[in-house]
């Protein structure tokens, strides 16, 4: 199989991963409750990750990495935990329904408004103005994407975490397309919160994800119980990361994500340049059929993925085509409808191909010659 | 030489000390906090065996991490405070 759908998941991760995660099933056991080897094993191994996605993304105190079952876990705990009754929230026209989804509820709980600052696709200096327009004194959380999950545009969030530090805005960033893939630095980006998945860009197992506290900004938790400590304490501890962490952590995962991390911190510049590489030849030649719509960003840089239509085919057939033969991509809304009404592709979505790092000219070339094929077919 | 339990918050702070006292030469491992000092709760210690406390309340005091307290033991029955002069 072609797998061309690496922004849905990894497929492709090292081999230490998957030994990480079997080496742990057996090895450890009752993390932060017991005191016996298996639970001394397991808390070394969980504050390793902490410490490897430290180093990562620019934090100098490992209990600033909270660990999470995903993103979207994440972003929830931000987005419901910060004190907004009838406060603004203002987010670009690229996100997730991860970040969508909980502010909607918000705005019907708490009287949120919700802004979306909207800006031509790949341009990231009409979407400064768009947020530089609506980030106002009544505005208590702004929300970003790093990299669109649908068309791959990039988002100024370093532009827009300069104007709500200057604003005193609290400042969360998607960095889901970004983990892994670019270069995501807590202290380049000021944001207050940064969400990661751990299985996508990271390469770690899913049933993983993290939430940075970059800052002293503190949520409400969203999950309340077991922390392992202050048991006689009917509340959570104020210390974090156990303060978010309620519950028996996914240590196998997070074992798994720790060898991602490594990975990847190893070898960034490398995945990078292969993903830019691949997705801009990949777009190029597309971009020679006729019939087909490649939303490009030009010279602009983008993620590892982007989007397509082509004339006469719904999305969902054409994906479908594609995995008959051996091809995996996604299609639809991808979870983010927001992004397509920004576009106008809301009708029937689009095509997404996500690349990455293991990704191969060869596999290129497949996809290339399998599409036309269907194409020509019709 | 006494058996230095060093009260903390929680397993990931266990695991900043231990790595904290490692860098400097001293081996400490995680445990789960003696009865006697949480009072039949929940808590957790870093232990080193055969410590030296002032040199201990030195590292954690210059390391800029909350304040902790250690408590001694020749027993590990009975605890008593170790209070910097």
């Amino acid at each position: 199989m072609i797998y061309f759908d690496s922004a849905a998941t990894s497929l492709l991760r090292p081999p230490s991963v998957r030994r990480a995660v079997s080496g742990s099933i057996g090895k450890h056991a009752g993390y932060g409750r017991s005191g016996h080897r298996a639970a001394e094993k397991a808390a070394e191994a969980v504050f390793a990750c902490r410490s490897e996605a430290a180093k990562l993304f620019g934090l100098v105190d490992e209990t600033r990495v909270v660990f999470c079952t995903s993103a979207t876990q994440a972003l929830n705990t931000a987005i419901m935990g910060l004190p907004l009754q009838n406060k603004a929230a203002v987010i670009s026209g690229y996100e997730h329904n991860a970040v969508r989804r909980p502010l909607v509820r918000r705005s019907e709980r708490d009287g949120l408004e919700i802004r979306i600052a909207q800006s031509r696709l790949f341009d990231r200096d009409d979407a400064v103005r768009a947020f530089d327009r609506l980030l106002d004194q009544r505005c208590g959380l702004c929300v970003c994407t790093m990299v669109s999950n649908v068309f791959g545009n990039l988002l100024p969030v370093e532009e827009i975490g300069r104007m709500c530090r200057e604003r005193g805005i609290v400042f969360v960033v998607d960095a889901s397309q970004a983990a892994g893939s670019l270069p995501v630095d807590a202290g380049r980006i000021g944001a207050d919160i940064i969400c990661v998945p751990g299985h996508k860009g990271l390469l770690g197992p899913v049933g993983t994800g993290m939430m940075l506290l970059c800052t002293d900004v503190r949520p409400e938790p969203l999950l309340f119980g077991g922390t392992g400590g202050e048991s006689r304490s009917l509340y959570q501890p104020e210390t974090i990361p156990e303060r978010f962490e309620s519950g028996t952590l996914n240590v196998a995962g997070i074992c798994g994500l720790c060898e991602g991390i490594r990975y990847v911190r190893k070898h960034l510049p490398k995945i990078r340049y292969r993903e830019e590489k691949l997705v801009r030849e990949l777009k190029y030649a597309l971009q020679t059929f006729s019939g087909i719509r490649v939303y490009d960003s030009g010279s602009e840089p983008c993620g590892s993925l982007f989007s397509f239509t082509a004339d006469g085919w719904h999305p969902e057939e054409l994906a479908q085509k594609l995995a008959e033969r051996g091809i995996a991509v996604r299609a639809g809304l991808h979870c983010a409808p927001l992004a397509h009404e920004s576009v106008g592709t809301a009708c029937e979505g689009t095509v997404r191909v996500s690349l990455c790092g293991e990704n191969t000219d060869a596999e290129v070339l497949r996809f290339c010659r399998t599409l036309w094929t269907i194409l020509m077919r019709k | 030489m006494v058996d230095c339990y060093i009260a903390v918050r929680s397993v990931t702070y266990a695991q900043k000390l231990i790595r904290l006292l490692g860098t400097h030469g001293i081996r400490a491992r995680q445990t789960k906090s003696p009865k006697e000092l949480t009072g039949g709760g929940c808590g957790h210690a870093v232990l080193v065996k055969d410590g030296d406390p002032t040199r201990l309340r030195a590292i954690l005091d210059g390391s800029g991490l909350p304040p902790f307290r250690i408590f001694l033991t020749n027993d590990k029955v009975n605890f008593r405070e170790y209070l910097s002069l």
